[in-house]
């Protein structure tokens, strides 16, 4: 009796032992792959951050119109400095996923080869979402001034459709490339792109039909301007 | 049977056939046959009476005519002039604004260019197909100032009334004289005369494949002639009437086309423009008329437009434009149109603000131009405002006063421009 339990007390020491002994150089290489995630990651940024300010990467931005959207999400920093810490948790991250990964989990097994085989979508989908966002502004500006020089009084609206528009289908096409709920997305774009396409035509037929009439008749000649500016330009 | 003196040539074998010609009288034209019989006979009279002693040459660059006119200039100038028609010349109806003189002719000017060095050419004239109001005289005017006086860019003046011409007497001529120093009013198309010397110096500029310059030849050909030290006056022609069938440009777009030109050259003249302080007169050949002026000046609607502005451009213009500058333009916004009032001292801070911002890429640059209309309409509004009851030569004093303010206040430009540059 006493021998038996010695020998269960001793096969389970050892077993608790061995199975430290597995798990401590996986912990140290979780806590490895960390520190060196941590190391790299400030050194990115810090490259980043000198190859960008040579590049005069922000007043790049400025000249595109990158910031204002910036501003409007809130985030007060240069783009550069978010590019950076951008980069500073892609790379923290990816050391990460390599320590969680080395600890050799059954719920984890595999995350950095998924992680890897995933990031060509989700590069993909940020250059997607960074020429979105530039053509937004770009066009919004280009249509706000047009429709001011105009002098229409709903230029703010006019830029602001066009705005939203383009950025309505930059987000559609984010999620499909990144294949979250592809056919909701497609559906809910294909809804709301043309039920927003329905109510503008509705609301410039009923809405402004005797302006429409009066521009058609211009054009055709058919109605003289009421006042004759003499004044030339150029 | 084909006359000997008229040859149908593609551009390139062009200059190569003759040895010399004194006179080069270049014609642009595209479906010009309502007009073109009567240029031509001006052309050739004009030739004849004014330059009998020396050999010319009419050279038409047609931008693919359907109409028949290279054929129409052939007939008229057979046996009397000899004559190169350039077929098929680059340009085409997409860049062709009626109203904006040589818009879109870069290629067939350069060409012409091209012509007259090879020709060892001592004037070459570059007249426009679409004119109505083409006399003999206007080829004497054009060529005799270089032909006789040494000149290098002879610009017309044409007779016109108080109002017409606002951009050129509000922005471009007082920009380009406080530039350049000379008083030379901005080139407003029609017809030119230039030296064989100028020709030369042109075809040696790379702006021809430059947008900037393409949109606005006439100002860039103006700009070499004043950067580089030219001999530049202006000849009185009278009446300017056009034939006028493509599209004609929005105010927008021909303030960006002519501004953007200006703005643009000042990057590639910087040391130009920064060593020159004041203006002098330049030789005018012929007396300044003015027409009178016939209908009404839509005021309201520049005032409107300008509120416009303030009210909806308002985030693009604070990044062009200093606090300082913008707090200005704010009260602008509240004052009634009756008493409107833009301060000569403002908008020249304006204009020279949108020239270093324009200089940094602040905005994209097309939208940047373009946004400063609403500003030059509430300008324009002002200038009228204060004018409408006077003579011509009060409007011709305010416009002398705006110049010298633009003179006085260039400093404010060098030293922003410098203290950018470092």
């Amino acid at each position: 009796m006493s021998d038996l339990w010695r020998d269960t007390m001793i096969a389970g020491f050892r077993d608790a032992v061995m199975q430290i002994l597995l798990v401590l150089p996986r912990l140290l290489a979780l806590v490895t792959f960390l520190l060196v995630g941590l190391a790299m990651a400030w050194l990115v940024r810090a490259l980043m951050v000198r190859v960008l300010t040579a590049f005069r990467f922000d007043r790049l931005c400025e000249r595109f119109g990158l910031n204002q959207p910036l501003a409007q999400a809130g985030i007060k920093q240069p783009a550069s400095v978010v590019l950076s810490r951008i980069l500073f948790w892609t790379v923290f991250l990816l050391f990460a996923f390599m320590g969680v990964d080395a600890v050799n989990l059954p719920a984890t097994a595999n995350l950095i080869s998924q992680i890897v085989g995933f990031l060509p979508n989700v590069l993909a989908a940020a250059l997607v979402l960074l020429i979105g966002v530039l053509s937004a502004n770009f066009f919004a500006e280009a249509a706000l001034i047009a429709a001011v020089n105009a002098q229409l009084q709903e230029a703010r609206i006019v830029a602001n459709l066009v705005r939203w528009g383009v950025l309505l289908f930059t987000f559609a096409m984010v999620l499909t490339q990144l294949g979250i709920a592809k056919e909701i997305v497609i559906s809910a774009f294909s809804i709301t792109f043309g039920g927003v396409v329905f109510s503008i035509a509705l609301g410039v037929g009923l809405g402004i039909r005797h302006l429409m009439r009066e521009a058609i008749e211009r054009r055709l000649g058919k109605k003289k301007e009421e006042k004759i500016d003499e004044l030339s330009h150029l | 049977m084909t006359d000997p003196s008229v040859m149908t040539e593609p551009a390139e074998h062009l200059s190569t056939q003759d040895a010399t010609v004194d006179v080069v009288v270049g014609l642009l034209t595209l479906n010009n046959a309502g007009t073109i019989e009567q240029v031509v006979k001006s052309i050739i009279e004009g030739l004849q009476r004014f330059f009998g002693g020396a050999s010319v040459m009419i050279v038409n660059y047609d931008s693919g005519s359907q109409d028949g006119t290279p054929e129409i200039i052939e007939r008229l100038a057979a046996g009397q002039v000899a004559v190169r028609i350039v077929p098929g010349a680059v340009g085409h109806y997409a860049n062709l604004g009626a109203d904006s003189g040589l818009s879109g002719r870069a290629d067939d000017v350069r060409r012409l260019c091209e012509t007259a060095q090879s020709l060892q050419a001592k004037v070459c004239l570059i007249i426009e197909g679409n004119l109505r109001s083409l006399s003999p005289e206007w080829i004497e005017l054009l060529g005799r100032p270089v032909y006789h006086d040494g000149m290098d860019f002879v610009v017309p003046l044409f007779r016109r009334h108080r109002y017409e011409g606002t951009l050129v007497n509000n922005l471009l001529y007082p920009l380009m004289r406080a530039l350049y120093g000379k008083r030379l009013r901005y080139p407003s198309g029609g017809g030119y005369g230039l030296s064989g010397r100028l020709a030369r110096e042109l075809i040696k500029n790379p702006f021809w494949s430059q947008n900037e310059a393409r949109s606005s030849f006439d100002g860039w050909m103006t700009t070499v002639a004043l950067a580089e030290g030219y001999q530049v006056c202006h000849a009185v022609l009278g009446v300017k009437e056009q034939d006028s069938r493509l599209r004609t440009a929005d105010l927008a777009h021909v303030l960006a086309a002519a501004v953007g030109a200006i703005f643009h050259s000042m990057e590639n003249y910087e040391p130009a423009w920064e060593r020159t302080h004041e203006s002098t007169d330049v030789p005018i050949y012929g007396a300044v008329e003015y027409a009178p002026l016939t209908g009404p000046v839509n005021i309201a609607r520049m005032v409107s437009g300008m509120r416009q502005g303030v009210r909806d451009l308002l985030p693009l213009w604070e990044v062009i434009l200093s606090p300082e500058t913008l707090g200005q333009i704010l009260t602008l916004g509240i004052q009634e149109s009756d008493e409107f009032h833009f301060p000569e001292n403002l908008w020249v801070q304006v204009v020279y603000e949108f020239a270093l911002a324009y200089h940094d890429h602040v905005l994209h640059r097309e939208h940047l131009l373009k946004s400063l209309t609403p500003l030059y309409l509430g300008q324009t509004a002002s200038f009228v405002l204060d004018t409408q009851r006077g003579c011509t030569e009060q409007v011709e004093a305010s416009v002398e006063s705006l110049c010298r303010r633009f003179e006085a206040m260039k400093p404010y430009l060098t030293d922003r421009w410098r203290w950018r540059d470092e």
